[in-house]
């Protein structure tokens, strides 16, 4: 093993794409320092609700406590709370130290930098940009992350019908994702089995739920699919094609929406409408990008080299972790962290 | 600097740096490049076939580059033929034997055999083959139809390859058209691709419940197959659209080939519905076995995307470098003592996840030997011991004598006992404030309760014990909370009609981002040990 | 066979990809947020937007053009608006109507209306004598008031060279709405308008538009823009005009090919900016009661005037209230794009227009203002027919009905 006590690995960004590097760092001896904005560790993941219906439906959320703790307890490792990145002093060989400040008390530090970790996450994208489905407007309009919110405040109860009806749920996929009006020309990959995950979960917990999700393309990658399919199926899921644009309230407090349904159009009743929102880059990437000169690409994510070299940005020293490069979930991001700390390992190496 | 490991000796050589890759396609090469990456010694063993059945959307080029680059950067490590005939596990390494008989010793081994694709389904003409990674070709200028999600939703790697596929026809004067369910938009650029192609005239039609139909033409034209395709596009919805082209792929996805006996055997209970190698949920998918330093990269895996290969190699690489780096520092405490009541029944040696026990060679000492580094503190073989001659030291079996007996004098009328898992209910009740009457015992684990622990927890006549282990799938010992539900329904089989006058048992499961839930659960059962219904 | 069916439809594809410029139709992923925006869904159950481009791509467009869809389409824009993929409907459509029209399958009113457009420059048959008559009598019946804010004011400028403003009415001030005229005229009688209107072009509308016939609506635009060179006008002045309008606005510099060198406003923005400079007086609350407005298409979605009309209505009514969805969500009146024009849709214009009658109706508003003849058009006819317990008037008329009395202290 090197000895890799000559500096340390400065990580921006505390949510799961920066604990999982750091805890691949710590296990590897390096050194680590975690400069995160917000007062706690975990980002996103952190309130994300666990979507198993008994049995784990692997959604992973639960992975983000296992980084934490062990990241916490780490002695290679410093963590930085409420600090945010300011500036980079360059060397020949990339970044040789970072300046950081705390947010609340502004007092500034130096810390030396072998490598640089950019794991600054995304944002959510906002639906208000997008009048048409009435979010801010109608109330039982929400987004996912709302829906997480109150599977994970144990909240699902309110929003079934009070005169004890069912509760006739719709999902609509790609809401800020393949839009090029809104410069978000991809596919933010984590939400397809998101919805799939949340609709069984509310299924099993009220199993008279009627749930239709509403979708372009169905993106539920590799061997769980079909898995996730079947029983999203089972349960009684209704898959529909084709995501309406516009949601209108009527009379008795409900949402309708106009769809087509083999091959006309109809018009359905429904309790809350959840809408999937996609992953836009990070409102903070374009001012890291500034300081540390790592370039952002067409949409706006962290640049890597290339397809096959997908965590090193083009930046010599700089190493993109996460869905800081594009939107990921939480498989794609602790897998990406492994790929960023072997580049640094072999980087370091070569250096050496 | 990378040296074979030329280890003949059966001993464990300390430190141990030493990696074993199965396999012989790309998949295996990728795992042998990310090894050498993180500065291990690798050893190369070639096992089945050597066809990759990895799919990539991005154009050959950067690919034939890609693959260029990883050549160079292999280092030569050649290793037995054949695959793995037996793994053991042993203090901090495996000792593999192969096809050959001779056996070497690793401190950390990885399987990376490539996959197979299932056959065309029957009922398609012959003449229609299997989307491979190499078939069809770039140069393919016809007219070409690809069938995706065909009975089963194709492997969005396999559908964004034929959409590449297709692109590049087109673009070279052929008519391709993609027939499908669902546009495979993959990746960040899965988008920039799909619409290339659209753009570019390729014609994706999108059928529902009512499948395609391919018919081969009567009219047989030299070595060139014609097939005339019918397909009814739930959107446009009107009659069936047909059109005739000259070949016809259907996309297939990997089944699992067969293992080398070696992992069979030790990975035989860590598969998932269709027969693929580690679906915890623990590891994230990352590449990782709950055998500490066994890891399972590729087809073999399910997974036939290149890309997300090549990054679960890395993961996988870099967390073999810490496990042996870990395992390989001294340890400074055991975590179970063993007592001469050992009667070497060997129940703890078959159901230890995490294969931490082995039998102690020296035959003067206590009878088995707990690996420190491999022992994650679970407790599964304390609970099914049948001498009681194991226990953890950090989670003793006096402290569950001790919480009995403050429960016999301090128990009330209304008192419930809480076990919960602390990898859970140990994490969720950092953010509720529990009820007066409620007393919350972490474990190690749902499989450390025994029966017997439970027995006499019921014995001091407290109102209720709620078990509050992971969801199952979620427990970090593969199957512990799986032995807490076979418990729980083996003491209710046995108590019977005692069971309603001695108390209450249940068991849940829950998740660390659950204390909300945490709290109904346990407010629920308070109120069912009291015979008040939800 | 090449390709079978499939390949003729490369051909409509190719024509109407270079109708839309930019926006190629097999750029569609099929997403069906326009289904949901199409205000016909329920009228027309088995066609929708979503369904028009899929039958272009898959060679089936033939249906679309002999469909009556594509004449009961408004060419609102509602249903692409936000397109994920920036496609524009009324493009499309307005392309299949041209592949109709050259079929011969184009309604008869609309055609001959082109035939007098070829005639007389416009769509009514108005000869200039005939239109300027017309206008003197307008201002005559409405003299005393005129007079009253200044002398002379009566007198309707015509062919003005050096005029700053030159006035495109709309054929409907001059037939069956004079009133409409009369309100313009003393706005510009209040605000002092240096104007003019041409005797040779007073025609606004541009129904080669609506059929797709793309070289005789340039041909109108052509015309208007000569006119305005010819005369010196800074400003080209359209009335409270939809499409008109907005191909003036929005089409010329494309169509044409070349840049112009004077502004093409519609008389609300005129008014929005004389009263932010303080040279149109209003009487704040004058108007008391609950006003809504509902946004023309062509004069909102497609060309973003949202705010003025907006401010101007804040201003003089006592209680201003919206509509859900409004600006470039509005919702289509159900009369433009050909359709009140077109006696072969016969009163189905009215049936189609229910969301935009629940809408008016779900915001309780007194009065119901617009700023377009043909949404004023359609939205009496709707009054009437529906009974809605709501006046309808331009917001132009609601303006002159606020303006401050002559005899300031």
């Amino acid at each position: 093993m090197y000895d890799h006590n000559n500096g340390q690995v400065v990580i921006v960004g505390g949510g799961i794409a920066g604990l999982a590097t750091a805890k691949l760092l710590s296990e590897n001896n390096f050194h680590f320092a975690i400069v995160e904005r917000s007062y706690k560790l975990g980002g996103h993941t952190k309130d994300w609700a666990c979507m198993a219906t008994d049995n784990c439906n692997r959604c992973h959320s639960c992975a983000v406590f296992d980084y934490e703790e062990f990241v916490a307890s780490s002695p290679h490792g410093e963590i930085f709370l409420r600090h945010e990145l300011f500036s980079v002093t360059r060397s020949t060989s990339g970044i040789s130290s970072v300046g950081i400040r705390c947010i609340d008390s502004g007092a500034e530090r130096e810390l030396p930098v072998t490598a640089l970790v950019l794991a600054v996450g995304f944002e959510p994208f906002d639906p208000i940009e997008k009048g048409f489905w009435g979010y801010g407007t109608f109330e039982g309009v929400m987004t996912l992350s709302d829906l997480n919110r109150l599977m994970r405040l144990d909240d699902l109860n309110t929003i079934r019908p009070g005169n004890g009806d069912p509760l006739n749920l719709a999902f609509f996929q790609c809401v800020g994702s393949r839009d090029k009006t809104i410069g978000a020309d991809y596919c933010s990959q984590y939400c397809c089995a998101a919805a799939i995950r949340a609709a069984l979960r509310t299924i099993h917990q009220y199993p008279d739920s009627k749930v239709t999700i509403f979708y372009i393309d169905l993106q539920i990658a590799g061997k769980t699919a079909q898995a996730l399919m079947d029983k999203a199926q089972e349960k009684g899921v209704r898959f529909l094609q084709g995501v309406p644009g516009e949601i209108q309230p009527i009379q008795d407090g409900g949402l309708q929406v106009i769809s087509e349904k083999d091959g006309q159009n109809v018009v359905e009743r429904f309790d809350r409408i959840v809408l999937s929102i996609g992953q836009r880059p990070s409102s903070s990437a374009i001012a890291i990008s500034g300081i540390t000169e790592a370039p952002l690409n067409e949409f706006g994510f962290f640049q890597t080299r290339s397809q096959f070299d997908p965590v090193r940005s083009p930046l010599n020293g700089v190493y993109i972790a996460g869905s800081c490069s594009g939107p990921a979930n939480i498989p794609d991001v602790a897998m990406n962290a492994g790929k960023v700390v072997s580049a640094i390992i072999k980087d370091i190496e070569q250096t050496i | 600097m990378l040296n074979l490991h030329k280890n003949n000796s059966l001993s464990c050589t300390v430190p141990n740096q030493s990696a074993l890759v199965v396999g012989n396609g790309l998949t295996a090469s990728m795992v042998v490049a990310a090894i050498n990456s993180v500065g291990l010694d690798v050893t190369h063993a070639r096992f089945g076939s050597n066809s990759s059945t990895l799919f990539h959307s991005c154009d050959n080029e950067s690919f034939i580059t890609f693959l260029d680059q990883l050549i160079e950067q292999l280092p030569t490590v050649e290793g037995p033929q054949g695959g793995p005939t037996e793994i053991v596990p042993c203090e901090n390494g495996f000792l593999v034997t192969f096809d050959s008989g001779e056996s070497h010793e690793f401190g950390s081994v990885f399987l990376a055999i490539e996959g197979t694709l299932k056959p065309a389904p029957k009922d398609l003409p012959a003449e229609v083959t299997t989307i491979t990674p190499d078939r069809p070709t770039a140069s393919v200028v016809s007219s070409v139809c690809f069938l995706l999600d065909y009975k089963e939703i194709t492997n969005p790697s396999i559908g964004a390859h034929s959409i590449r596929v297709a692109l590049e026809n087109q673009i070279a004067g052929g008519h391709s058209f993609v027939l499908l369910r669902q546009t495979p938009v993959k990746g960040l650029l899965g988008e920039t691709l799909y619409e290339a192609a659209r753009l570019a005239g390729v014609r994706f039609l999108r059928y529902g419940t009512k499948l395609p139909k391919i018919e081969r033409l009567s009219t047989p034209i030299e070595s060139s197959a014609r097939f005339k395709v019918s397909v009814a596009d739930i959107i446009e919805s009107g009659e069936e659209i047909s059109f005739d082209c000259d070949c016809v792929f259907v996309g297939a996805n990997p089944i699992i080939e067969r293992l080398p006996d070696g992992f069979r055997n030790l990975l035989s209970e860590e598969t998932d519905q269709q027969g693929f190698l580690i679906q915890d949920s623990v590891h994230c998918l990352t590449g990782k076995s709950f055998h500490k330093g066994v890891y399972c990269v590729g087809p073999s895996s399910g997974c036939v995307d290149l890309f997300e290969t090549m990054m679960t190699a890395a993961s996988a690489a870099v967390d073999a470098a810490a496990w042996l780096n870990f395992a390989n520092a001294p340890q400074s405490e055991e975590k179970m003592s063993v007592t001469e009541q050992c009667i070497r029944c060997l129940t703890c040696i078959r159901l230890c996840p995490h294969s931490a026990i082995t039998l102690n060679a020296e035959a003067s000492r206590s009878n088995v030997k707990v690996s420190t580094v491999r022992c994650v503190e679970c407790g599964i073989c304390v609970a099914e011991c049948p001498r009681t001659a194991l226990d953890l030291n950090n989670f003793l079996e006096d402290s569950f004598s001790s919480l009995i007996d403050r429960l016999k004098t301090e128990t009330s009328e209304d008192t419930i006992v809480v076990f919960g898992c602390y990898r859970s209910a140990g994490r969720a009740i950092s953010e509720i404030n529990l009820p007066g009457n409620v007393i919350f015992f972490p474990v190690s684990c749902a499989g450390r309760l025994s029966e017997s622990i439970l027995s006499a927890t019921l014995a001091t006549r407290v109102k209720g014990i709620l078990i509050l282990g992971c969801h199952h799938g979620n427990c970090r010992s593969n199957n512990g909370t799986d032995w807490a539900r076979v418990r729980l329904a083996n003491m209710s089989k046995r108590l019977g009609s005692l069971f309603g006058k001695v108390g209450v048992i249940s068991y849940k499961t829950l998740a660390p981002n659950e204390s909300a839930r945490m709290l109904r659960l346990i407010n629920n059962f308070s109120s069912s040990a009291f015979g008040i219904s939800d | 066979m090449n390709s079978g069916s499939l390949a003729g439809s490369y051909e409509t594809m190719n024509l109407i990809k270079n109708a839309t410029g930019q926006n190629d139709v097999d750029i569609c992923v099929t997403c069906g947020q326009c289904v949901s925006r199409c205000f016909l869904s329920q009228s027309y159950p088995d066609i929708n937007p979503r369904k028009i481009i899929r039958k272009i791509l898959l060679g089936r467009e033939q249906e679309v053009i002999d469909s009556e869809f594509i004449w009961a389409c408004t060419l609102c824009g509602r249903c692409t608006t936000d397109c994920p993929k920036n496609i524009s409907m009324d493009v499309v459509i307005r392309r299949l109507r041209g592949l109709a029209w050259a079929q011969g399958k184009a309604p008869s009113r609309l055609c001959e209306g082109i035939e007098k457009i070829k005639e007389f420059g416009n769509n009514t048959g108005v000869d200039a004598e005939e239109f300027q008559e017309t206008a003197e009598w307008i201002a005559e019946e409405c003299e005393d008031e005129l007079q009253e804010i200044f002398e002379g004011a009566s007198n309707v400028p015509f062919d003005r060279k050096g005029a700053e403003i030159l006035y495109m009415p709309n054929p409907r001030e001059y037939t069956s709405n004079p009133n409409m005229f009369q309100a313009y005229l003393k706005f510009f009688a209040h605000v002092r308008a240096d104007w003019t209107l041409s005797s040779k072009v007073f025609d606004v509308t541009n129904w080669p538009y609506y059929l797709g016939d793309q070289d005789d609506a340039v041909a109108l635009v052509r015309a208007t823009v000569n006119e305005a060179r010819n005369l010196g006008a800074k400003i080209l002045l359209t009335t409270e005009c939809g499409h008109g309008f907005k191909i003036l606005r929005k089409d010329t510099q494309a169509w044409l090919g070349e840049s112009i060198d004077f502004e093409v406003l519609s008389i609300i923005e005129l008014a929005h900016r004389y009263f932010k400079e303080g040279r149109l007086r209003l009487r704040q609350g004058a108007i008391n009661k609950t006003v809504t407005y509902h946004d023309p298409c062509n004069v909102g979605r497609k060309v973003g005037i949202f705010e003025g009309p907006r401010e101007l209505l804040k201003f003089i009514s006592a209680n201003f209230v919206e509509m859900w969805p409004n600006r470039k969500y509005s919702i289509c009146c159900g009369g433009g794009g050909s359709v009140s024009q077109n006696s072969d849709m016969g009163s189905k214009r009215l049936e189609h227009a229910m969301w935009k009658r629940d809408q008016i109706l779900r915001t309780g508003a007194d009065i119901l203002t617009t700023s377009c003849q043909n949404c004023l058009t359609q939205l009496g006819d709707m009054q009437s027919r529906y009974n809605m317990p709501v006046e309808i008037k331009s917001v132009m008329e609601l303006v002159v009905e606020a303006i401050e009395p002559l005899s300031l202290p």
